[in-house]
């Protein structure tokens, strides 16, 4: 076999950064190979990927030791065009790879590029669609595709350059289970089809095992395991020491018809939300919702599921008021939505967003955390007495001696850190909208944690996810939803057990 | 196709009529030319010319005028222009024969300070201004609901603009569409927060756009970033190497002509414009 990627005693640090970043990396990667990079949060697995490209080192200002050599090219001397070109590289959300209008445009402007003739260009515009099963989605914007769609036009915008090396740094992590699989089978197919060198960074294990031949784990900036899933499968303990998600240790809950875990009851069987007939359509014609009736109980621990796609954003944004039902009423503690007030609203209903940034507005933890309280006019004793009480209880207080400002907090710490600011309002219910995208699994678990225990307390808990390991281990119950439409509300022991269900619900379970 | 910009403002329309077809930098042109020429003819007749040449132009671009989207905004829009006329005729004063007077004395250290006086030059100043904005708002119309974003970038492409400048336009039009999306959502975020948007003080108000901004600059900043590395990691070049334009817009001959009819008619505005005389004057000195 050809070895067509060879990293040579490797080291890399950003200048703004005081550690290494990749620390003596030696690794030769052949043509053909499909490989599967796992790691926590943070342990060099992107800028991994950019040393392949030549982003790093030549767009990124760093320090540098060793050599990357990618198809016969020293990355340090290369020409930046002469390996993009050659090596596709595939971000993680696919919004921030548009740059173009439409998606014809968006895969012809990289071709454009290759000096290409015109009927060329059309011919593999065409061909690129076809392998991801688009065809007919040539004029369609991106505000017009789902997240899936769009990851799909990536990977075609990339593929119709025909790259030796095709990297994707966690291309599924916006898509529901069979969106995810649908993008491992891709890459299956276009890897055997044309003899590409695939590298993937996932937190997918079970599908990494299923489908790469060769699994890397990167922790601090070193590959700690380089080999098959065979042999990582020897190394006991591995994947849970570094945090990473082990399919070993969950299969027997979430297999259906295994389900064991038993949760504590719901606190009162009272409704504290009554969904009743509403429907919804957006200014551009699209029904989101239809005809959807649902009471959740006090105490309830809900997980929403569904297709991308499939109106879940839309019901739980009916929830809080944020959006009005066209048809039907939402009544929470026995009154109309619409009769209460913003802020009255915000005092019973917790919301947290998928991505933490889009609801941290303020430059410190404390700022953050008290902006909410100062909104609804709380005296300053019992605004310091809560941020205490918070800042303690989402174990929060070091980061804040730690960093000035909230802007150099990781991901995972700034989703706690939305968590506290909205949990500070002391609601009933908390909604959370994707809590798990783009985390690893020690993230995912801790977070969980934080959620089940407020549960307990009483707290009602509704979140929106595709994650199987969450749905089957923290929630009682599910709300599946298709197209609009409520398919039905079951608890998670008795979906656990029915087949179709799942399937309508796009829910693989690990 | 939607349009990015048919969110901020009218929306794009599809359509297949002659002034559809046109090239975009040709309506460009259109647009430049009838917005500005009004603002340098003084003679209220001209302008008139300028506005019933607009009006051929919306209706050769069949734009709805009249369906309910488009009734709300031009009310709210006329309602506008006959304020700023109003306006305009109770504090000009101008010189010529008086249309309205009234006053009333209010003595403030000797002096009566309150009186309205409206004369026939005050209204012809006050008509002017208000013909000149509705042609200009006619105009925009034409331009957003006639122009993609995407004719835009390759109407610019096609007459040879670099491409950074075009890339850097369409990069712009992406923008705008992820910024409107994300203000949206980190408003409402906000909202469910306990922060009220309406009923509260202009202060309070910029306060809260403030803190709007905050989070935006922060989400837009690591959008940016993903982006450049999006377009460098595609091999991308800035500089000007050889490179296909794989969407062709040709220039065609009615292109051709209409461009140059607009450009000559600019540059005889112009020359009106200079030697102090108008259109009508000159039509009436060829007919007497």
């Amino acid at each position: 076999m050809t070895s067509i990627i060879e990293f040579n005693n490797f080291s890399w640090k950003y200048k703004a950064s005081k550690n290494l970043v990749l620390n003596s990396i030696n690794l030769t990667v052949n043509q053909g190979e499909f490989i599967g990079i796992m790691g926590p949060t943070g342990a060099g697995k992107s800028t991994f990927c950019s040393c392949i490209n030549g982003l790093i080192p030549l767009r990124t200002r760093g320090w540098i030791k060793g050599t990357v050599t990618v198809l016969g090219m020293n990355t340090r001397t290369a020409k930046m065009t002469d390996l993009s070109t050659r090596v596709g590289l595939v971000f993680q959300d696919p919004e921030t790879q548009f740059i173009m209008m439409t998606v014809e445009d968006e895969i012809a402007i990289g071709l454009e590029t290759l000096n290409l003739k015109r009927s060329e260009i059309k011919n593999r515009i065409e061909w690129a669609l076809n392998l991801v099963g688009l065809k007919g989605f040539e004029q369609k914007s991106p505000e017009e595709l789902s997240g899936g769609q769009k990851q799909r036009v990536a990977i075609a915008s990339i593929m119709a350059m025909r790259p030796e090396i095709l990297i994707l740094d966690e291309p599924t992590s916006d898509l529901d289970p069979e969106g995810k699989f649908e993008v491992f089978k891709l890459l299956e197919k276009i890897r055997k089809e044309f003899q590409l060198t695939v590298l993937l960074v996932s937190h997918e294990t079970k599908k990494v095992l299923e489908f790469c031949n060769r699994i890397l784990l990167i922790d601090e900036g070193t590959i700690v395991f380089d080999g098959s899933s065979y042999q990582l499968s020897e190394q006991e303990g591995l994947l849970d020491k570094l945090g990473i998600f082990n399919p070993k240790n969950v299969s027997e809950i979430t297999l259906p018809g295994n389900f064991k875990k038993t949760f504590h009851s719901t606190l009162e069987n009272k409704p504290i939300l009554e969904i009743s007939n509403i429907s919804f359509t957006y200014p551009n014609l699209t029904q989101a919702l239809k005809d959807v009736s649902i009471n959740i109980n006090q105490g309830d621990f809900i997980a929403i599921i569904g297709k991308n796609g499939s109106g879940k954003t839309t019901l739980i944004k009916h929830f809080n008021g944020l959006l009005k039902p066209q048809i039907g009423e939402v009544r929470l503690k026995n009154n109309l939505i619409t009769d209460y007030s913003i802020s009255r609203v915000a005092q019973i209903i917790g919301f947290c967003y998928q991505n933490p940034d889009h609801q941290l507005f303020k430059n410190t933890i404390k700022e953050e955390i008290q902006f909410g309280l100062n909104n609804l006019k709380t005296p300053k004793d019992e605004i310091e007495v809560r941020y205490n009480e918070i800042i303690d209880l989402l174990d929060l207080r070091k980061f804040e001696e730690m960093y000035e400002s909230t802007f150099y907090l990781s991901k995972g710490i700034r989703q706690r850190l939305a968590l506290a600011s909205v949990l500070v309002l002391k609601p009933d219910i908390l909604i959370i909208d994707e809590p798990t995208t783009g985390q690893d699994f020690l993230m995912i678990k801790e977070f969980m944690n934080i959620l089940q225990d407020l549960n307990v307390k009483g707290h009602t808990i509704i979140i929106v996810t595709h994650n199987p390991y969450v749905i089957a281990n923290y929630s009682k119950e599910i709300i599946i939803l298709s197209e609009g439409r409520l398919v039905k509300k079951i608890s998670t022991v008795e979906f656990l057990k029915n087949e179709t269900l799942q399937k309508i619900a796009s829910f693989i379970p690990y | 196709m939607i349009s990015t910009l048919s969110k901020t403002f009218f929306s794009y329309i599809p359509s297949t009529n002659i002034m559809a077809k046109l090239h975009p930098i040709t309506k460009i042109s259109l647009v430049f030319v009838l917005s500005i020429i009004p603002f340098i003819m003084n003679n209220i007749f001209d302008i008139l010319i300028i506005f019933f040449m607009v009006i051929i132009l919306i209706l050769l671009t069949k734009i709805p005028l009249f369906s309910k989207h488009f009734k709300k905004v031009i009310i709210a829009f006329l309602s506008v222009n006959v304020s700023i006329f109003i306006v305009w005729c109770l504090l000009s004063e101008r010189e010529g024969s008086v249309v309205f007077f009234e006053s009333t004395i209010v003595l403030i250290k000797d002096k009566w300070i309150w009186h309205i006086l409206i004369t026939e030059t005050t209204i012809f100043y006050a008509a002017r201004i208000s013909l000149r904005v509705i042609i200009m708002f006619f105009v925009m119309l034409f331009f957003f609901i006639s122009i993609s974003d995407r004719d835009l970038i390759h109407g610019l492409r096609s007459i040879k603009i670099p491409f950074a400048v075009c890339l850097m336009i369409s990069i712009t039009f992406r923008g705008l569409a992820m910024f409107q999306n994300e203000y949206s959502i980190v408003k409402e975020a906000m909202m469910t927060r306990g922060v009220e948007f309406q009923k509260i003080s202009i202060p309070k108000k910029i306060k809260n756009f403030i803190s709007i901004f905050i989070a935006l600059i922060v989400l837009m900043f690591k959008k940016t970033e993903d982006m450049s590395a999006s377009i460098e990691s595609r091999g991308i070049p800035l500089r000007s190497e050889k490179r296909t334009v794989y969407q062709s817009f040709p220039f065609k001959k009615k292109d051709y002509f209409i461009t140059f009819i607009l450009l000559s008619f600019f540059a005889f505005s112009v020359y009106l414009f200079l030697i102090k005389k108008s259109f009508i004057s000159l039509i009436i000195s060829l007919f007497m």
